[in-house]
């Protein structure tokens, strides 16, 4: 079952001369449950269409559609309400509400939602994620590392249709970034979870079942599509 | 949109984004406080003058009911009645019937002989306090005062002879009464009251036909008074009253107190109401608005991180309304009661100014309340000027886009329109980099200057409005010598032309004090116009006969049929002579005091000629006494404004004679008024000597002096003084609480900014420079836009709205904003001193750890 699809995505900064096209016509499809890693060098557009598809910018053109829903057509607060119902995000920063406590900011969206929250569903993920003693410290008391999983934590809990992860390891060193990993790779297939991650570092790249190459706004390889015989080198 | 229940979470993160911003808070609790002082004294104080006015109006003008009908004939007296029982909004009325005037010789006041129910006398505040209204045809009930002037002791039963008039015609009556009750009379109402029994009322009224009453003889008129159940729309419910009784054609119909009516209220400018409200909205908003926009720029990355994970713009500006609402909540309950309490202090002399004359004075109320209104509207208007100080913080949390918020925590705050400097020597300078930090943010900065900069210039106001008022000018109109005595009144009817009698001036010339003793004689006289006199009276009339009153246009029209016109006929003694304000160059005394010429004013409202005779026109009087004589026109002149016949008029000529030639024509020896100069630094003993030789023996006249004339204009300044000094206050507390404010925040807010360019090699030295630096330009552009506005627009502002008192000269002065100098530099330089220092506390490698991990 297909979860997101892009359409012809372009996303063009500035006017005439100016112009940068940090998107150029990309089209692909994420299965449901794909563990997918983007990559790309710095300045290739890869962050561009991270937020295109969790819907945080607008494209100049094409479609995005989530979970058969076209996003590039909603407005800012629908936007913001289909992000924190069916995306969960994992940032290079962590990106943290510095004061709510780790179970606050793990329980936010789903609290946002005004849902109440799986305790059953969140203590399995706390649990995986090794944040048990943790749940009541500040995000400033917590290592790069801690801070990190709780981010992903506070993905999970809203059960999101996709996970989008941005370089989840950049700030963090070589062991912790393989903790960290192992935890997105253990989730992927725990909790049957569909992740799109970007990063510029093949070798976390290789941990995914898929790997898309971008390179300057355009897609220049996809695994998938090889295997498949639709793209050969 | 389904609407989902996450209230609690909101709160929550409300609760936290105030626990993060305490100092915020602390700042934000106090400008709220000080909005709500600020609006609660206003409206305390607006308060406090319209009841005072109002309580003052009611005792002058002997009527505390809402509204009053007088002088109707019987039957339609009898349609009133039927009317007023029958109103549905009425809630009670009183009944009273008008005799005449009180003749015995002792009264030297007006007096009335007249009926009243209870209500009535209620409304009069004339009920007795020790006995009762009389019920049988002898009895009487009067003031204490009437009492007194008949050497009548305090005690019911005294039998009273009473002489009275009956109104509009001369007869004469005399009665004996037995006194049923009386009250403590009040020598500043315009009459002393004798009230008799209906009965008497009945027997001994004509009953006026409504010609009679159009003559003005009121003798046997009823009046009516009237209390609706409520204030509200008093207008309306008169009118229909006049309606329904069938009189609202007639002359005499009810009318609305005008004690009640607040439109008529002259010493009470709602355009200055309006003017003040604006003020403090605008200084409210200045503050306030500041406070937020930069603890909201300060939590942007929180408030975008939040909209990131899945709050929307309408959220989170919930959570910055809720802020906002919660600090209100603490800020204007004290700012309630803080302002109640400056109001209450302030009353006595906001209503200083109402109180120019004696009589006025001594009965001028002061009146505060503690009305739940007026702190309910204080509070509306407060959280109003909150919440459009929040509307900026809210827009900027609602369009907060989620990627900036992620590009923030990347690349901390980069400036959208980057102010390039070509000198890499001058940018990279401490002065240098100061001026880009501020260029950076020139809205904030300006908020902040112009904010500063109201508090400056309205300061200088303050000061340049108290300076203004200049006491010779105000002198001026209300005195013509140091001393001056008469025994006129707030209205003709009740004015006393002959109040100065021969006896009485002697008193006054053995003064030994006094410099120049001087009276004013008047008598009103009439004179057949010559033809060149008429024609600048048609002039006249042609200029301004549009704005003239009805009263005034039939004035004209008997004027143009008979040819006579009124003359205010004046006998001056020579210590006036040298007062007199001449057209030309003054004349002689010696020549005047022949008898043989007269001294003519001129009209001062028409242009060139303006005269009504020219110096040596011969001038023919002729005496309502019978006398004739033909004068000589010496010069043309003016009365000084203070000893002048005192009552608006408008078609007549002043003419001037000297006292002994006015004597022997007129019959009339009493003056309308006595001057006297003092000595040099006597003024004292004079003042002594009147209290002791005339006042004592009368204390029915009015004395003005020099002193109490200072004594009063302090008062009237000083209400500008406590007023000023109070918003003196509040507005320094403003200005130096959002410079403090300012300052504070632009060195927490960018700790990480600073800490690298410590860290590439700036020192503290040069930053702290840097800092003040910052503040020094804030200050600098603040006080450059007060010199501004006080230069271009104070002038216009104060002369316009509060400066309008004819004694008021206006001095330009930037004085007090360079005394507000130190006082800023001081926090200019402290301010990003203490919190630099504060800040590098810790060291270099904690304070980037601790601004990369929070960002806050």
């Amino acid at each position: 079952m297909i979860i997101l699809e892009t359409r012809n995505l372009k996303k063009i900064y500035g006017e005439a001369e100016t112009e940068v096209k940090a998107l150029n016509d990309v089209s692909i499809c994420v299965e449901k449950g794909e563990f997918v890693a983007i990559v790309g060098t710095s300045g290739s557009g890869k962050s561009t269409l991270l937020h295109m598809i969790g819907g945080l910018d607008n494209p100049t053109s094409g479609t995005i559609i989530v979970d058969r829903q076209k996003i590039n057509e909603m407005n800012s607060d629908e936007l913001t309400i289909f992000r924190r119902r069916n995306i969960g995000f994992v940032f290079q920063q962590y990106n943290l509400v510095p004061m709510l406590t780790v179970w606050e900011n793990i329980i936010l969206p789903v609290k946002m939602d005004g849902k109440t929250p799986e305790k059953m569903y969140l203590d399995e993920i706390v649990k995986t994620l090794v944040l048990e003693k943790k749940l009541n410290n500040f995000p400033n008391e917590l290592s790069g590392g801690q801070q990190q999983r709780v981010a992903i934590a506070r993905a999970l809990a809203s059960k999101p249709k996709i996970l989008l992860a941005d370089e989840p390891t950049g700030n963090l060193d070589s062991k912790t970034s393989q903790d960290v990993l192992g935890l997105l790779k253990v989730t992927s297939q725990q909790f049957h979870q569909t992740i799109v991650m970007i990063t510029h570092n093949e070798e976390i790249a290789q941990l995914a079942d898929r790997i898309i190459r971008i390179e300057d706004g355009k897609i220049v390889s996809d695994s998938n599509m090889m295997k498949q015989g639709v793209i050969s080198w | 949109m389904v609407k989902v229940h996450n209230r609690d979470t909101l709160r929550l993160l409300t609760r936290r984004f105030m626990k993060m911003n305490r100092k915020r808070n602390f700042i934000a609790v106090i400008a709220i406080m000080l909005t709500a002082l600020l609006f609660t004294s206003l409206f305390t104080g607006a308060q406090s003058l319209i009841l005072s006015r109002r309580a003052t109006e009611i005792r002058q003008f002997m009527c505390s009911s809402h509204a009053f009908v007088q002088d109707l004939t019987v039957e339609k007296s009898q349609k009133a009645r039927i009317t007023l029982e029958k109103d549905e909004n009425v809630s009670r009325f009183g009944r009273g019937i008008f005799l005449g005037s009180g003749m015995n010789s002792e009264f030297n006041f007006s007096a009335e002989i007249r009926f009243a129910d209870d209500n009535m006398a209620e409304s009069f505040n004339c009920l007795p306090t020790t006995g009762r209204l009389p019920k049988e045809k002898n009895e009487i009930a009067v003031s204490s005062l009437v009492l007194d002037k008949l050497g009548i002791p305090h005690k019911l039963g005294q039998i009273l002879s009473i002489t009275w008039e009956k109104d509009g015609t001369d007869e004469l009556q005399t009665d004996d009464f037995i006194l049923s009750g009386y009250w403590k009379g009040d020598k500043a109402v315009i009459s002393q009251l004798l009230f008799v029994s209906e009965d008497y009322a009945i027997a001994n009224c004509n009953n006026p036909t409504e010609t009679d009453i159009e003559n003005g003889m009121f003798s046997g008129a009823y009046d009516y008074t009237v209390w609706y159940h409520n204030l509200w729309n008093l207008q309306a419910k008169t009118d229909q009253l006049s309606k329904e009784a069938g009189i609202h054609d007639s002359a005499n119909k009810f009318e609305v107190n005008p004690a009640y009516d607040l439109m008529e209220e002259d010493s009470f400018s709602y355009g200055s109401l309006i003017i003040l409200l604006f003020f403090i909205i605008l200084a409210g908003y200045l503050i306030i608005y500041n406070i937020f926009s930069l603890s909201v720029k300060t939590d942007i990355r929180a408030y975008g991180l939040l909209k990131n994970i899945g709050t929307t713009g309408k959220q989170l500006k919930k959570i910055v309304r809720m802020q906002a609402f919660r600090l209100s909540v603490i800020g204007i309950p004290v700012g309630i009661f803080a302002g109640y309490i400056a109001g209450v202090l302030m009353s006595p002399s906001l209503n200083a100014d109402s109180t120019f004359n004696a009589p006025e004075a001594a009965s001028s109320t002061v009146v505060v309340n503690a009305d739940p209104v007026v702190f309910a509207v204080a509070a509306v208007f407060t959280l109003f000027t909150v919440y459009l100080s929040c509307l900026q913080s809210c827009h900027m949390v609602e369009k907060v886009s989620p990627v900036e918020a992620l590009r923030l925590a990347e690349n901390d705050i980069v400036p959208k329109h980057g102010f390039r400097c070509k000198n890499s020597k001058l940018s990279t300078s401490w002065y240098g980099m100061a001026a880009k930090n501020m260029l950076r943010e020139w809205r904030k900065g300006f908020i902040v200057m112009l904010s500063v900069a109201l508090s400056m210039v309205v300061i200088n106001c303050i000061v340049m409005l108290v300076n203004g008022y200049d006491f010779d000018s105000y002198r001026k109109i209300f005195l013509a010598s140091d001393f001056q005595i008469d025994q006129m009144t707030g209205t003709l009817s009740t004015a006393n032309f002959k109040g100065i009698s021969p006896k009485l001036q002697q008193t006054l010339n053995e003064c030994p004090y006094s410099e120049a003793t001087g009276y004013v004689y008047y008598s009103p006289e009439h004179h057949g116009m010559e033809s060149s006199l008429q024609k600048v009276w048609e002039r006249f009339a042609e200029e301004y006969k549009e704005s003239w009153s009805d009263y005034e246009n039939t004035e004209w029209s008997k004027l143009q049929e008979s040819g006579n016109i009124k003359v205010h006929f004046l006998g001056i003694s020579e210590s006036i002579f040298n007062k007199l304000e001449w057209k030309e160059d003054p004349c002689s005394w010696s020549d005047f005091e022949s008898g043989n010429y007269v001294i003519v004013d001129y009209i001062q409202y028409l242009e060139e000629p303006n005269s009504y005779y020219q110096p040596g026109d011969s001038f023919d009087m002729h005496y309502s006494s019978g006398d004739e004589k033909s004068y000589t026109v010496l010069g043309e002149a003016k009365m000084p404004y203070a000893i002048d016949y005192p009552y608006a008029d408008t078609l007549y000529i002043t003419v001037i004679v000297p006292e002994n030639e006015f004597k022997e024509h007129t019959g009339i020896d009493s003056a309308m008024y006595a001057t006297i100069d003092a000595k040099k630094g006597e003024e004292k003993q004079v003042q002594n000597y009147l209290d002791e030789t005339v006042l004592k023996k009368d204390d029915m006249l009015n004395v003005f002096s020099i002193l109490s004339m200072r004594e009063s204009f302090q008062k009237y300044v000083s209400r500008y003084y406590s007023i000023g000094a109070f918003l003196v206050v509040i507005l320094l507390c403003i200005g130096s609480m959002n410079f403090f404010n300012t300052t504070a925040t632009s060195v927490l807010s960018r700790k990480r900014e600073l800490t690298l360019l410590e860290t590439v090699g700036m020192t503290k030295k040069q930053i702290i420079k840097m800092l003040i630096a910052e503040g020094f330009i804030y200050f600098i552009g603040a006080f450059l836009i007060a010199v501004l506005i006080i230069c271009f627009a104070s002038e216009k502002l104060l002369t316009n709205t509060i400066g309008k008192a004819f004694f008021f000269k206006m001095h330009l002065t930037i004085l007090p904003c360079v005394c507000m100098i130190p006082l800023f530099l001081i926090i200019a330089i402290v301010i990003p001193y203490y919190q630099y220092q504060k800040l590098s506390r810790q060291s270099i490698v904690e304070r980037i750890r601790n601004a990369c991990c929070t960002l806050l």
